[in-house]
């Protein structure tokens, strides 16, 4: 009589409420670390996104302030530096009273100021000099450009004002975009805008999503120091 | 099986997508260090140049620029310092589109087809790497050194006729001049362009340019107008009177005579030259005995003299000292009340190591030595003739030189006096009362044209303007 192999007895009842769960509990460990990576995925590429956005930003600012106060007034006879006012650049421009009484930085200035500040510069797109302005409206950093001329330099560039870099929580934090630096000269210059040497530049940037699984917004902070390379006028 | 080739497949999905963020976030950040390192590389390759312009840099490449030796650099001559990595061929006058270091740049700046070849183009390599220390040196592929003009500026510089690239452009210490016929314009330096070309090796590419002309309008300086000169209005001049020269006293003298004329030939400016006519008569009168006071035949003792735009005011004169200041070897500043001295010259000064020293304040120049360069005083001068200078003398600022003791020394150069300052220090609305008083003895001035002219060599290049050119491929 032929012996009946366990073999081909089958799997029991229990056996497969068994492998059953062991497989929905690897599973789930699986696609549990499969969304986790998925979330934090998204979280970075948001923050990766911000970082890259802030990083234009602030190499933009840096070139602007690199090139601030070209060409100067020396560039010109005098002749026709005074006939054509508009033809050489101040390294910043200022309000108010622009371009009669240079104001005090921190005191009288409205403009440069922390969140706000006019580098006056031919950049070489064929435009002449240019007044190039960057402000913080909310958590919105503006860039605008528009040719140097008569009048209000903030006036004048208001209306050319566009979105350039989001959520930027500077003003929320109370932390100064623009610091400024001075000639260090004996005596030391007043401090008005033409004696300004260097901008501190500080960007805290928020990501613009939320992190998937904290639920919190993720900011960064970059800095940047910019010499003004022309010389005084 | 299943069940771990789906978990390790799962589990490969979310390493292969950390490293592609890891990745993403490298390559961004190394495009940023890429591009700042281009920057300052760039940079570097503008310091090289304007240190190499001058006349005193062991590895000056005056020889490059101007081949001729001429007053200026011609329109025609372009010259490259080259610093190709090794192994490497950096050629900017190859402009085929395949050479990642064409200077097409110089095309749009002289709006041309070609760069000056021949004995136009000149190449010097760059001193940055050091090859004994196995320091590669900053990687700018080249700078270029070119007069400035008109059209290689874009910039109407006299709003006359547009712009064009027939005539170079010179600095006069306060502006930019058009010259005219290829004739440089007097008292006034020349412009330069200096531009430099960096790339790295992750393809960043940034190219900056600076203008630079000579410090301190050293081509005025160059061009005194007499050996003694009172710049400003109500100006003041005391001489010593007849009598006290001799017994180790000296012979006092001021003499607009060259020292360095060529045998059996005078040349030269007046002995004392003012700028307001209006103090002639008290000038003149003070200049005596008449024969302490001596010039080439046919030019006044003493007279009115003319002087360049940015010795006029005390705005272009504090320029002029500021400029100086940024050349200076040694700055005094010595504490208020107080004078700095001869013992806080440079030990190094001498003859063939003529020095700028700058004091901010009041100084005195006692002693027994002999100073050699330029003496730049902001304060009070007061001079002991038991020493002497060789080189120029500025009293800018109080604008005061006194000297009332006896001695056999001399001022072999030049001495200038101008009132800038009030007693606090601000800067006048217009030049005051400069005053020269020396009333002990010693031999005077005596003017000396080679003295003059060994302080321009001090001067460094400075920077007159900074751009960077939009590249297309940044």
């Amino acid at each position: 009589m032929k012996k009946q192999t366990h073999s081909a007895r089958g799997f029991s009842l229990v056996e497969l409420l068994i492998g059953t769960i062991l497989f929905t509990i690897i599973t789930g460990i699986a696609f549990s670390l499969l969304m986790s990576a998925q979330l934090r995925y998204q979280g970075e590429s948001s923050v990766t996104q911000a970082f890259q956005q802030a990083n234009v930003a602030l190499d933009q600012i840096v070139r602007d302030i690199h090139s601030a106060g070209y060409p100067p007034m020396s560039s010109f006879s005098a002749a026709t530096a005074s006939g054509n006012p508009y033809g050489y650049a101040l390294p910043f421009a200022w309000t108010p009273s622009y371009p009669l009484t240079p104001c005090i930085v921190g005191s009288t200035c409205t403009v440069p100021g922390q969140y706000d500040l006019i580098v006056e510069a031919d950049i070489g797109n064929g435009q002449r000099v240019q007044w190039i302005r960057y402000s913080l409206q909310g958590t919105t950093l503006m860039r605008g450009m528009t040719p140097k001329g008569a009048g209000d330099p903030v006036g004048a560039t208001d209306s050319s004002l566009a979105p350039y870099l989001d959520n930027v929580m500077n003003g929320n934090s109370s932390l100064p975009i623009f610091t400024y630096t001075f000639d260090n000269t004996t005596p030391p210059p007043p401090s008005q805008p033409s004696f300004i040497r260097e901008v501190n530049v500080t960007l805290i940037v928020q990501s613009a999503h939320p992190d998937p699984q904290t639920q919190q917004y993720r900011t960064i902070t970059l800095t940047g120091q910019a010499v003004r390379f022309n010389p005084n006028q | 099986m299943v069940i771990a080739l789906f978990t390790l497949m799962l589990i490969s999905v979310v390493a292969t997508a950390l490293i592609l963020m890891a990745g993403t976030e490298s390559a961004l950040k190394g495009n940023y260090k890429s591009a700042m390192q281009s920057f300052y590389d760039a940079k570097a390759g503008l310091e090289e140049g304007r240190g190499r312009l001058w006349a005193r840099n062991p590895n000056s490449i005056a020889s490059c620029l101007n081949p001729g030796g001429g007053a200026m650099m011609p329109l025609n001559q372009v010259c490259y310092i080259l610093n190709p990595s090794p192994g490497e061929v950096v050629n900017p006058q190859d402009l085929s589109a395949a050479n990642p270091y064409a200077d097409n740049e110089y095309l749009t700046e002289w709006n041309t087809t070609a760069i000056p070849s021949g004995a136009s183009y000149n190449t010097v390599i760059s001193n940055s790497p050091i090859a004994s220390a196995n320091i590669a040196g900053p990687l700018y592929k080249w700078v270029r050194i070119t007069p400035r003009t008109e059209s290689s500026g874009n910039i109407d510089v006299d709003g006359i006729n547009g712009i064009d690239n027939l005539n170079p452009l010179f600095f006069d210490g306060m502006q930019q001049r058009l010259s005219t016929n290829g004739i440089p314009v007097p008292a006034a330096s020349q412009v330069l362009t200096i531009t430099a070309l960096a790339v790295t090796p992750y393809g960043s590419r940034r190219m900056v340019q600076y203008t630079v002309a000579l410090a301190g309008s050293a081509a005025a300086l160059a061009n005194v107008s007499s050996a003694l000169t009172l710049d400003g209005n109500g100006v003041s001049f005391t001489g010593p009177s007849a009598g006290t020269g001799g017994r180790g006293n000296g012979n006092f003298q001021i003499d607009g005579n060259d020292s360095n004329a060529p045998p059996a030939t005078q040349s030269g400016i007046p002995a004392i030259g003012y700028t307001n006519s209006s103090d002639g008569p008290s000038v003149s009168m003070a200049a005596t005995p008449s024969g302490n006071y001596l010039s080439p035949a046919g030019v006044p003792n003493v007279g009115i003299v003319s002087l360049p735009p940015i010795l006029q005011t005390p705005g272009g004169l504090q320029t002029l000292v500021n400029s100086i200041t940024q050349s200076a070897d040694l700055v005094l500043s010595p504490s208020p009340g107080t004078a700095a001295d001869q013992n806080s010259l440079p030990s190094a000064m001498s003859a063939s190591n003529p020095k700028i020293v700058v004091v901010n304040g009041d100084f005195n120049l006692h002693g027994n030595g002999t100073g050699y360069g330029l003496l730049l005083v902001t304060g009070t001068l007061d001079y002991d003739p038991d020493a002497s200078w060789n080189g120029l003398i500025l009293v800018i600022g109080q604008g005061t030189f006194t000297s009332s003791r006896r001695g056999v020394g001399v001022i072999n150069g030049a001495v200038f006096v101008a009132q800038t300052l009030d007693a606090n220090g601000a800067l006048l609305a217009s030049l005051g009362y400069s005053s020269f008083t020396q009333t002990g003895g010693g031999n005077g001035i005596q003017y000396s044209s080679n003295w003059v002219k060994a302080t321009q060599a001090l001067m460094t290049y400075q920077v007159l303007s900074f751009r960077e050119i939009p590249l297309a491929t940044p």
